[in-house]
């Protein structure tokens, strides 16, 4: 029986000591995941591929300054990963989808995907992405629909809020609120160990 | 700008809405704000947390074997002025004393490196017998920020060269800390010319080459005894080949 990948803190310190193989394992846990946000971000395969190589070429190079008890170090990959994505998209001006029912499809759509059939992830890996998404998930359907879309529309499309005001015919005030509130509320959410109790 | 203040841009600065001189205002104050700087890292790992919602999707199967083969060697994984250390150690510390002889920085340093940069053969003379080489890398608060330090062969003494720190923040000054597992020493508050530049001297009772790891953080401006404050720089020990 294959052994379960190592934990995310004892693969960082083996990248910080120079262990190549170790990059190669984190990939194996994360890397389809980090792929599928550059991908959503930008709408480009190939740039996609390139923001995730960049995004492992700077966790060799960084894995020393990473800070565990600052966020999780997937959290700290898809941050990378989303500004990598971002300066990109900025760099191409790319025009830049912003519908309202569109980016609640995003949620649905990864709804619909099963982890286990995954070839690129072993079966411990897709368990616990499996597990983290439901989790995230959860937490967001728990907010109410403007906060959720208004989190989603800033996270996905890279949208400011004044942008985002706009977009939805809102005022800016109003958007402010529902992102300050929807985003302490997740917050709160995720910071409980357990998924939410469906409503 | 009080802490009230900050917490409710705390958002704003999340999703990129703030214009560029009230997130500098709000940079400043997380970098010493202990409340509101935890405040914010928490907002923002739940921001993060919403690429788990992406739709799965599969890169190519070669994306694996591309990136492994593409990790650059440590040496050369580092800015280009690092990079030019790493190549020519000897020649770009003589540039970097120059460059700092003639930027004046000794004007603005405190007399123990205003006598070590009079004292040109001081350096020169760590300079060639140095063979181990930290470069330190600026944090998210000071991303324009690179330096080096480079530890004498018998590893007794070390110089810290850095550019491109910020000033720090009223009240507040930069420590330097030697790190080596889960035990940290103080090797002294390092002083910023206007210009944003450092030339700082490391002695302390242990061979220096004992510690992995090296980091500045900002502290009260009269030191702590640990780090208290936001980490500005960090960087992990190389041995150049010389």
């Amino acid at each position: 029986m294959k052994e379960p990948p190592p934990e995310d803190g004892l693969l960082i310190r083996r990248i910080a000591d120079g262990d190549r193989q170790a990059v190669g394992i984190l990939y194996d846990k994360y890397g389809r995941l980090l792929y599928s946000v550059a991908l959503q971000l930008t709408r480009d395969k190939h740039c996609a591929e390139e923001i995730v190589q960049d995004v492992f070429t700077t966790v060799w190079r960084k894995a020393t300054r990473f800070e565990p008890q600052k966020a999780a170090l997937v959290t700290w990959m898809m941050r990378i990963t989303r500004n990598r994505a971002i300066d990109e998209l900025r760099k191409r001006k790319s025009r830049r989808d912003v519908s309202v029912g569109n980016i609640l499809e995003v949620v649905e759509e990864g709804e619909n995907f099963d982890f286990r059939n995954s070839r690129l992830m072993d079966p411990e890996s897709s368990a616990m992405r499996e597990w983290d998404r439901a989790r995230v998930a959860k937490a967001v359907e728990t907010l109410p629909e403007e906060q959720r879309v208004a989190l989603l529309l800033a996270y996905f499309r890279d949208l400011t809020q004044k942008e985002i005001a706009e977009q939805l015919g809102e005022p800016l005030g109003t958007i402010k609120s529902r992102i300050r509130i929807g985003l302490r509320k997740l917050r709160k959410l995720l910071e409980s160990s357990e998924v939410p109790e469906e409503q | 700008m009080n802490r009230a203040h900050v917490t409710e841009l705390l958002a704003d600065l999340i999703t990129n809405s703030l214009d560029s001189s009230d997130a500098s205002r709000v940079r400043r104050h997380l970098s010493h704000c202990v409340a509101c700087r935890s405040e914010w890292e928490r907002l923002q790992a739940a921001f993060d947390s919403l690429g788990m919602l992406a739709p799965a999707q599969t890169p190519s199967e070669t994306l694996r074997n591309r990136i492994l083969a593409g990790l650059p060697r440590r040496i050369t994984a580092l800015p280009s002025f690092a990079r030019g250390v790493a190549r020519h150690p000897l020649a770009a510390i003589a540039a970097s004393l120059l460059l700092l002889a003639g930027l004046g920085v000794s004007i603005t340093m405190n007399v123990h490196h205003y006598t070590a940069i009079r004292n040109g053969a001081n350096f020169a003379q760590l300079a060639e017998s140095s063979r181990i080489l930290t470069v330190l890398h600026g944090t998210e608060l000071a991303p324009a920020a690179h330096g080096m330090i480079v530890i004498s062969e018998n590893h007794s003494r070390g110089l810290l060269l850095a550019f491109g720190l910020p000033e720090p923040p009223e009240g507040y000054a930069y420590q330097l800390w030697l790190v080596r597992n889960d035990d940290l020493r103080n090797a002294g508050i390092v002083r910023v010319n206007a210009q944003g530049h450092v030339v700082h001297h490391i002695e302390i009772s242990e061979p220096l080459n004992a510690f992995l790891n090296f980091r500045i953080t900002i502290e009260p401006a009269t030191g702590s005894d640990v780090p208290t404050g936001t980490r500005v720089m960090d960087g992990s020990l190389e041995t150049v080949n010389m």
